[in-house]
């Protein structure tokens, strides 16, 4: 963990230690892949014992919490942990390839998803030894997800620590998408317009562009949900729309992530199709256009999953007619498939057979879903069979064409060739065991879902499902044997083992160099050349993403000749810490909830100023910061005793809580190691960027980053009307058991207002290099917002201790507590960033044109937690 | 779009005289089927026949390359100026030549075909919504109010006359008479359930804090309480750890049977 640039290299792939530092998006891409198939096993074992326990009615083997967990397991991991990954294993080997950049935009974020997503999956496998992991399905509907309703205590922990997880795995998405979307839009090569990038590259963006939204939302939700389980908030209980309130968060995620999984797959069905076919895809314009417009579409169907709640008839007839609205689209996709294959060159090969395969499997799960989508049909089909058989011809036919993509990939990233008589064996076991398996849902489709019981007519159908997913099980072990054997064969293949192929991937040696290009891709001239890259390198631009995410911003220097970095430990520790915080939390009680964070304020300050002795050589600043800390620290101290007793309180506190605190504590320590990692990610200066061309990477990057956030803030305050509207509008605050001052929030808008204010004036200085007034101004902000956090402190303190309006008082207090402390925890993650930007300042940097854009990537921040509060405040103390 | 919307109209009537929600759906479920699979079928065919016929096959016999030669074809009909290949380096946004219209026509004949579907299946959707408020209107049907909570695991019966008991697993059904509107008025104490009489595609959510109704018509009432042969009152959503187990009962009798329960053995089941 040295910081000698030497250490930046990459160990031999041979050596586990490369895997560990490893931010090549190449090695991520299989890391992401190996992982997501693990993933796959484990929740296709759990399948194997649903259909098991489907053998006969009544089950076999598990009892009701058991058989709920395996329900609930499986179709969490396999939406969530496999089969997006899976996608984005392929994504990110390929994307980058495909547009000709030599990386992902941040590759140190690019590991960190990675990492997170990993450690994610370790929690939830944590959490069936708990007691019992989460147990009520995969749409976790309300109230049943939270804990005054779901008293059981065998289900307590584990079926919480399986939402944090989840929530690791959201954050991990979002990352991961904010990369996605800085490199597509930055980083092509020069002459490929944004309709010009591979088909699959143009899934990719859209689906991330979905994900950075719709997995906004399921923040919130998981927000809220984690907020009843820590300090016992009353969303989901209320009798005001709680049990409805989820059923819309939750969908409103839900319908564009049914796309998500899937969209990867349409765009590598267009891949392959046009490559075995030898044609190249017809009306390619009006299918990707297509495409965009289900992403948006995907948006404003949600309520086709709610028909049988309250909502009112003309609502039906909307969702009715923009859900249908939304087939005809995939319609036009699938018959520009279709006729691409007419006077094609088709090959039967394995990847083809899959794409065909999935496309089958596609139509006949979309026709399905046109009968969910009339409403009157999907009265009865709602909760049967049905949909459990459309869903999973749908979604299943996303992984089989990702299958496809495998076999497509494998030999450009292995360098070998797979046998192609067991990649057929494998389809054709695979495809019969998958119809035998999905097709019989739909002939005993009364059969309700997620229940054990049965009409013993139906026996015989259920059994051939069950031996349909044994053959279709066994068939993966097939294309284990099959590519784990090829990896060691002789087949050698070239650049392009396929005829037809197109696509920039295929112009370089398979496996492709590490540095991806034998010069800087480019298609300026009308087709692809690769430049003398001496001439066209340009500057480079420090992986500066960390502030995103609530640590600090990186080293900015300059360093042209730099060769680029690609190792680094953080983001394994990083994710490795939120592990640790994961596990910690599923179990913590809520009084101890807040001290492990508060304890990890001190030593954030501390080790800031260790750190940056280090890095930057010691200067009064980090002395300050050191000595600070022991104030803070004994203050901290003095409080706990107050609040727990100091040593009864210590005494009482479970392993959780211990566990929380060595989280938090690793996490803020290795956010500050990257933080001050210098770590070179060149830019070429020859690429295609619009529309960012004047964007740098790392603005564009807060930019998509604050665009999920206002969906989280959206989600957070549009559940509070939601919950005000149903409660009566005007009776809400007069029911509640306190009455606010108002005056509180109008002094923080101003403190706000001004501190958005002197962080501009910061800016401004560092331009004209002048330390001394960017120090001040920098100062100044963060004593703003050290006021508003004091203002806000003594209003919390009067209104919580002294007026007894605690969390679970009423739904106002639940609604306004979580609104604010999230808007309160942003201005805190902003404090702390700031302390690292004086400290960084105060030893010279960030001054002038170039440098002192990282001021300016933290002032829109800034600005944005601003902007949120300008929303609060009329709507919690004013209306 | 015309036809099969008269044809939706026409069937509307005719589902209007049956006019229960069963009847509604088994009519309409029988034209979606009938649609989907004859187009399911036909153009899975059309995917696999074409798949075939434009096979080729052969391996070239460079190095490292495990597919035909591009060469090979070179002067063949079909060749390049009919349809175009791919080719290695070019801007990937090329589009396949021709295809369009046909492209065009099979999107526009789906279109239509969807479109008259729905337009059908949302006339029939009009009647099942608004069937409750006929009965309401009309001065001849006795419509029979009963309130149902759900509550794990189980479910409550709340009659008119404010007696009610919770029944689970067979015992304590939901007793109607035959041949008279049922509407149920639906919540839940507890957690989200969904409350599904199959045989009579009778379904709504129960919500805690929310009341959604239903309604049938029970049919071919019998003069005994029944034992075996009662229907399912399912649970369509995951409840907790006794959903697979939440199966209510219900008993359709004669009107007089009813009577003669609903007078005596209801007030003493209730509590
Ligand atoms: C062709 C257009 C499609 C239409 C019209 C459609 C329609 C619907 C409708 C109305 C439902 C709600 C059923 C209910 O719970 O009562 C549903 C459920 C579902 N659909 Fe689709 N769908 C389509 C395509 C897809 C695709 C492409 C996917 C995923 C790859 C998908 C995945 C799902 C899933 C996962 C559910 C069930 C969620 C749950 O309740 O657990 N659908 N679909
Ligand atoms: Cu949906
Ligand atoms: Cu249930």
């Amino acid at each position: 963990m040295t910081e000698s640039a030497d250490s930046h290299h990459l160990p031999p792939k041979s050596t586990v230690k490369r895997w560990l530092v490893t931010t090549d998006h190449k090695d991520i891409g299989v890391l992401y892949i190996l992982t997501s198939i693990f993933t796959l096993v484990l929740a296709g074992t759990l399948a194997l014992l649903i259909r098991a326990q489907m053998w006969t009615s009544g089950g076999l083997i598990l009892n009701g919490l058991g058989y709920n967990q395996v329900v609930s397991a499986h179709g969490l991991l396999m939406v969530f942990w496999f089969l997006s990954p899976f996608a984005f294993g392929l994504a990110n080997y390929f994307v980058p390839l495909q547009i000709g950049a030599d990386d992902l935009a941040f590759p140190r974020l690019n590991a960190l998803s990675y990492w997170v997503y990993l450690f994610s999956i370790v929690l939830f496998g944590v959490s069936f030894f708990q007691g019992a992991t989460f147990s009520g399905g995969w749409t976790m509907y309300a109230p049943l997800n939270v804990p005054t309703v779901d008293a059981s205590s065998v289900t307590q922990i584990g079926g919480f620590a399986a939402i944090l997880a989840l929530t690791m795995f959201v954050t991990s998405v979002t990352l991961g998408s904010v990369n996605f979307l800085t490199t597509i839009y930055r980083q092509r090569a020069k002459g490929l317009r944004m309709r010009d990038i591979p088909l699959f590259s143009i899934s990719i963006l859209l689906t991330v562009w979905m994900m950075l939204f719709a997995f906004a939302a399921l923040l919130a939700a998981l927000v809220i949900l984690s907020a009843e389980h820590l300090i016992g908030t009353v969303y989901f209980a209320s009798d005001s729309g709680g049990s409805v309130l989820w059923t819309h968060l939750w969908w409103f995620f839900g319908h564009p992530e049914v796309y998500i999984v899937f969209f990867p797959a349409l765009g590598l069905l267009g891949e392959i199709v046009q490559t075995f076919s030898g044609r190249r895809l017809v009306g390619r314009k009006w299918f990707v256009i297509a495409l965009a417009l289900v992403a948006i579409q995907s948006f404003i169907v949600w309520m086709h999953h709610m028909f049988l709640t309250t909502i009112n008839l003309p609502i039906k007839t909307v969702f009715m007619v923009t859900t249908i609205g939304i087939s005809l689209p995939f319609d036009l996709m699938v018959f520009a498939l279709i006729y691409t294959m007419v006077k094609g060159r088709i090959r039967w090969k394995t990847p083809f057979l899959f794409a065909l395969g999935a496309l089958v499997i596609f139509i006949i799960g979309g026709i399905t879903g046109v009968f969910l989508g009339a409403i009157l049909l999907d009265y009865s089909f709602r909760g049967t069979y049905w949909v459990t058989a459309h869903f999973h011809y749908a979604m299943a036919s996303a992984a089989v064409a990702i299958i496809g993509g495998i076999y497509y990939w494998f030999p450009k990233i292995t360098g070998k060739m797979y046998n192609e008589f067991l990649g057929k064996a494998h389809f054709v076991a695979a495809f019969v065991g998958f119809n035998m398996l999905y097709f019989p849902m739909f002939v005993v489709w009364e059969t309700p879902r997620r229940v054990f019981v049965y009409d013993t007519g139906l026996t015989l159908w259920h059994r051939v499902a069950t031996l349909g997913a044994a053959i279709f099980a066994a068939s993966f072990l097939l294309m284990f044997y099959n590519l784990v054997k090829s990896m060691y064969s002789d087949r050698d293949v070239t650049d392009s083992p396929w005829a037809y192929t197109g696509s920039m991937e295929w112009a370089v040696s398979s496996p492709p160099p590490e540095e991806n290009f034998p010069g800087t891709p480019s298609y300026a001239s009308g087709s692809l050349e690769f430049l003398d890259r001496s001439a066209t390198d340009g500057g480079a631009v420090a992986d500066g993403d960390a502030a995103t995410d609530g640590g600090a911003v990186a080293d900015a220097t300059t360093a042209a000749a730099q060769p680029a970095d690609h190792a680094s430990w953080w983001p394994f520790l990083i994710g490795f810490s939120t592990l640790l915080t994961g596990i910690g939390l599923s179990g913590i009680s809520g009084p101890y909830f807040v001290w492990p964070f508060l304890f990890t304020l001190p030593v954030f300050i501390a080790y800031l100023g260790i750190k940056g002795a280090q890095h930057d050589g010691f200067a009064l600043i980090h002395g300050a910061y050191l000595t600070a800390s022991f104030p803070l620290l004994a203050l901290l101290l003095v409080l706990f005793d107050a609040d727990h007793g100091f040593m009864t309180g210590l005494g009482e506190a479970s392993n959780y809580f211990y566990i929380t605190i060595v989280g938090t504590v690793l996490g803020a320590m290795t956010l500050i190691g990257m933080g001050y990692e210098s770590f070179n990610v060149p830019e070429p200066k020859l690429a295609e960027q619009w529309p960012f061309g004047e964007v740098e990477s790392t603005k564009l990057g807060m930019w998509t980053f604050i665009g999920s956030d206002i969906i989280l803030f959206g989600a957070l305050i549009g559940s509070y009307v939601f919950a005000r509207f149903n409660f009566g509008w005007h009776e809400w605050w007069e029911a509640a058991e306190v009455h606010k001052a108002t005056w509180p929030g109008l002094a923080n808008t101003y403190i706000l207002l001004a501190s958005s204010f002197t962080i501009v004036l910061a800016l401004v200085y560092a331009k004209r290099q002048d330390k001394r007034k960017t120090l001040g101004f920098l100062s100044l902000t963060f004593v703003g917002a050290s006021v508003f956090m004091l203002n806000k402190s003594i209003e919390w303190i009067e209104l919580f201790w002294h007026e007894g309006w605690t969390f679970n008082t009423d739904l106002m207090a639940s609604t306004y507590y979580l609104t604010t402390g999230m808007h309160a925890a942003h201005v805190l993650v902003g404090m702390l960033i700031m302390l690292f930007l004086i400290a960084r300042t105060y030893t010279g940097a960030y001054m002038g044109e170039e440098e002192s854009q990282t001021i300016e990537y933290f002032g829109l921040y800034w600005h944005f937690v601003d902007i949120v509060w300008l929303f609060l405040f009329p709507v919690f103390y004013i209306l | 779009m015309l036809g099969p919307g008269i044809l939706g109209l026409s069937v509307v009537r005719h589902a209007a005289q049956s006019r229960n929600q069963a009847d509604v759906f088994d009519n309409l479920f029988l034209v979606f089927l009938v649609l989907g699979t004859v187009v399911g079928v036909v153009v899975i065919s059309y995917v696999l026949y074409s798949a075939y016929k434009y096979r080729v096959s052969g391996e070239s016999e460079k190095e490292g390359k495990y597919d035909v030669d591009e060469d090979a074809f070179e002067g063949e009909s079909g060749g390049k100026d009919e349809v175009s290949r791919p080719q290695l380096g070019e801007i990937p946004s090329q589009s396949g030549k021709g295809g369009g219209r046909k492209l065009f026509m099979s999107f526009a004949v789906s279109a239509v075909l969807v479109l008259g579907l729905i337009i059908y299946a949302y006339s029939l959707l009009l009647y099942v919504e608004g069937a409750p408020n006929d009965f309401d209107d009309n001065e001849d049907e006795d419509v029979l109010e009963i309130e149902v909570t759900g509550q794990q695991f189980q479910w409550k019966f709340e009659y008119p006359n404010g007696e009610s008991y919770t029944g689970g697993q067979g015992d304590n059904p939901m007793v109607v008479p035959a041949d008279r509107p049922v509407r149920l008025t639906v919540t839940s104490a507890d957690v989200h359930h969904n409350l599904g009489i199959p045989e009579y595609r009778a379904k709504t959510d129960a919500i805690p804090g929310e009341t959604t109704e239903t309604w049938f018509i029970p049919e071919e009432g019998d003069t005994s309480l029944k034992g075996d042969e009662m229907l399912d009152i399912v649970c369509y959503e995951l409840c907790g750890a006794g959903h697979s187990s939440m199966r209510g009962k219900l008993n359709v009798t004669d009107q007089e049977t009813f009577e003669n329960w609903y007078e005596n053995e209801l007030p003493e089941v209730s509590g």
